[in-house]
C-alpha cells in the first residue's frame, strides 16, 4: 500500500491540471476522493489557487506603450520604400560585377566562389529539384528545380541554364543578406536551425505555421530543424528555386527562396 | 478567434494601421503582463513588449488564421522574452554567494538584482513573492507557466506552440508550480521579516 506522501506525489499533477480544467471526469472524481482525506493536498490546491490568481492579474500597459509602437511602425515603413530602392541598386551592381567576372574569366561555365568563413559568415549551397549534379566531378554551388511543371528536371536544360544564371547573379547578395543578418543579430527563436527568406510571390501557404518575421522586404519564417526535410520536399513538389545556406557550426542555414 | 479579431486582423493585413492600432489595443494588457512577469522589472517589460508588438505587425502578412490571433500574439511575446532571457542570462555577473551582518556566509536566494522586486506594480506581499518565485524559474518554466496563467490557452495550445508532447506540458507545468510553491513557503516570512529590518 502507498504512503500519503507517495500519493500525494501522484496527486499532485492532478491538482495541477485540475486547476487548469484539465482533468477528466474520471480523474478529477479520483483527486476529489483524495482531498476529501488529504489536508496537505487542499492546502496546496489553495495556494495553487492564490497563484494563479496572482499570476493571472493583468497589468496595465504604460500609456505611451501603443503610441510608441505606432510610431516604430511608421519609420519602419519608410524606411522600408527607401531599402526597396536601394536593394536594387545593390543588385544590379551585384549582376554587373558578376557578369564582368564571368566574361573576364572566359570560361564556358560560371561557376560563383563563395566567400565564407566558417566562425561567421555563413555557407552556401543550393538545392532544388535536381540534386544529381555532384556526378559531373566538381561540386556545383548552385543547382535548381524544374522551372515549369511536369517537365523532368533532367531533361529541362534550356529552363535550367537561365534559372541558374538568375540564382548565379544573385548569390552574392544573398549571402550578403545572411551574414548582414548574423552581424546586426537579427532576432530569431530559440531551438529553430534556419531561416526561410520568402520572395512576396512565392507560395507560402505550407508555411503558415512557423513563426515568421519580416525582415528587408522579405519574410523569414524560422523552421525546426526536424521540419526541414519536409519543407526541402515540399519546396521540390513546388518546383521553387531556392538556395540553402549553411549557417555557423552547422546549427543555423537560411534557406531562400528567389521564386 | 473572436469576430472583431478577425476583423481588425484583415483589415490590419491590408495595410490599414488604424485597425493594427485597434488589435494591439485590445490585446496590450496582457503582452504587458506576460513580459512583466518574464523579465520581472516594467522598464525591460516596456521594450519587451514593443519589440514583440512590432514583429507581430512584421509578420502579420504571414498569419493565415489557422490559429486564434490571441495564440499567435502570445507565442511571438514569449518567443522575445525568451531571446531577452538568454541573452542576459549570458551578461549576469552577480555571486550567488552572501555574507550577512553576522559573517555567516549564505547562497543568495536571488542572485539577479533585476528581478528583485521594486516597482510600481507590486501591490500585495503575495504579488512580491510570486514574482520574485517567478524568477527564480527557469525561463523555460516560467514561459510554460505563464502562457498557461496569463495568456489562457490550453495544454493542447501550448504543446503546439512549443512543440512539446501533451503530457510534457502537463507535468512541466505542475513542476513549476511546485517549485513555485516551496519557493513561497521558504520565502514568504524571510521576505516580510526582511523588509521589517529595513525599516
Amino acid at each position: 500500500m502507498s504512503t500519503l506522501s507517495e500519493k500525494c506525489n501522484y496527486y499532485s499533477e492532478f491538482i495541477s491540471a485540475y486547476i487548469d480544467g484539465e482533468l477528466s471526469a474520471e480523474e478529477k472524481a479520483s483527486l476529489d476522493a483524495h482531498l476529501c482525506e488529504c489536508e496537505n493536498c487542499r492546502a496546496q490546491l489553495e495556494l495553487l489557487k492564490k497563484i494563479q490568481k496572482a499570476c493571472a492579474h493583468t497589468e496595465q500597459a504604460p500609456e505611451n506603450l501603443v503610441p510608441n509602437v505606432m510610431r516604430s511602425i511608421n519609420a519602419y515603413q519608410k524606411s522600408n520604400k527607401r531599402f526597396s530602392l536601394s536593394n536594387f541598386k545593390f543588385t544590379a551592381i551585384a549582376a554587373a560585377v558578376v557578369l564582368l567576372v564571368v566574361a573576364a574569366s572566359r570560361l564556358p561555365m560560371f561557376e560563383p566562389v563563395i566567400e565564407t568563413d566558417s566562425s561567421e559568415v555563413p555557407q552556401a549551397v543550393t538545392y532544388g529539384a535536381d540534386r544529381d549534379d555532384s556526378s559531373a566531378g566538381t561540386p556545383v554551388p548552385a543547382t535548381v528545380s524544374p522551372a515549369s511543371g511536369g517537365q523532368n528536371p533532367k531533361q529541362n536544360v534550356n529552363n535550367r541554364s537561365v534559372l541558374t544564371d538568375s540564382i548565379e547573379k544573385s548569390s552574392d547578395y544573398a549571402v550578403a543578406e545572411v551574414k548582414q543578418s548574423a552581424d546586426e543579430e537579427i532576432p530569431y527563436n530559440r531551438d529553430f536551425a534556419f531561416y526561410i527568406l520568402i520572395d512576396p510571390d512565392a507560395d507560402t501557404d505550407f508555411l503558415s505555421e512557423y513563426p515568421s518575421e519580416v525582415y528587408r522586404d522579405q519574410t523569414m519564417v524560422t523552421i525546426p530543424p526536424s521540419d526541414r526535410k519536409t519543407i526541402i520536399s515540399a519546396l521540390d513538389e513546388r518546383e521553387a528555386v531556392y538556395r540553402v545556406v549553411e549557417g555557423r557550426e552547422g546549427e543555423d542555414a537560411a534557406l531562400i527562396i528567389i521564386s | 478567434m473572436s469576430q472583431q479579431d478577425i476583423e481588425l486582423v484583415r483589415r490590419a493585413k491590408k495595410g490599414d494601421t488604424h485597425a493594427f492600432e485597434e488589435l494591439i489595443t485590445i490585446y496590450q494588457h496582457k503582452v504587458y503582463t506576460l513580459c512583466l512577469r518574464m523579465c520581472g522589472n516594467a522598464e525591460d517589460a516596456l521594450d519587451l513588449s514593443q519589440e514583440a508588438l512590432i514583429r507581430v505587425y512584421k509578420a502579420l502578412p504571414l498569419f493565415k488564421e489557422q490559429s486564434s490571433f490571441s495564440t499567435w500574439i502570445y507565442s511571438i511575446t514569449s518567443n522575445v522574452c525568451i531571446d531577452f532571457l538568454r541573452k542576459q542570462k549570458k551578461r549576469k555577473t552577480v555571486s550567488i554567494f552572501t555574507t550577512d551582518e553576522d559573517g555567516e556566509e549564505g547562497v543568495r536566494e536571488i542572485a539577479d538584482t533585476r528581478y528583485q522586486p521594486e516597482t510600481e506594480y507590486e501591490k500585495t506581499e503575495l504579488m512580491d513573492s510570486v514574482q520574485a518565485g517567478l524568477a527564480s524559474l527557469s525561463a523555460e518554466h516560467r514561459e510554460i507557466l505563464l502562457l498557461r496563467e496569463i495568456s489562457g490557452l490550453s495544454y493542447q495550445e501550448i504543446s503546439e506552440l512549443l512543440e512539446l508532447e501533451s503530457g510534457t506540458v502537463k507535468s512541466r507545468i505542475n513542476r513549476a508550480r511546485k517549485h513555485l510553491c516551496d519557493f513561497l513557503r521558504n520565502n514568504c516570512g524571510k521576505n516580510a521579516s526582511n523588509k521589517k529590518k529595513g525599516r
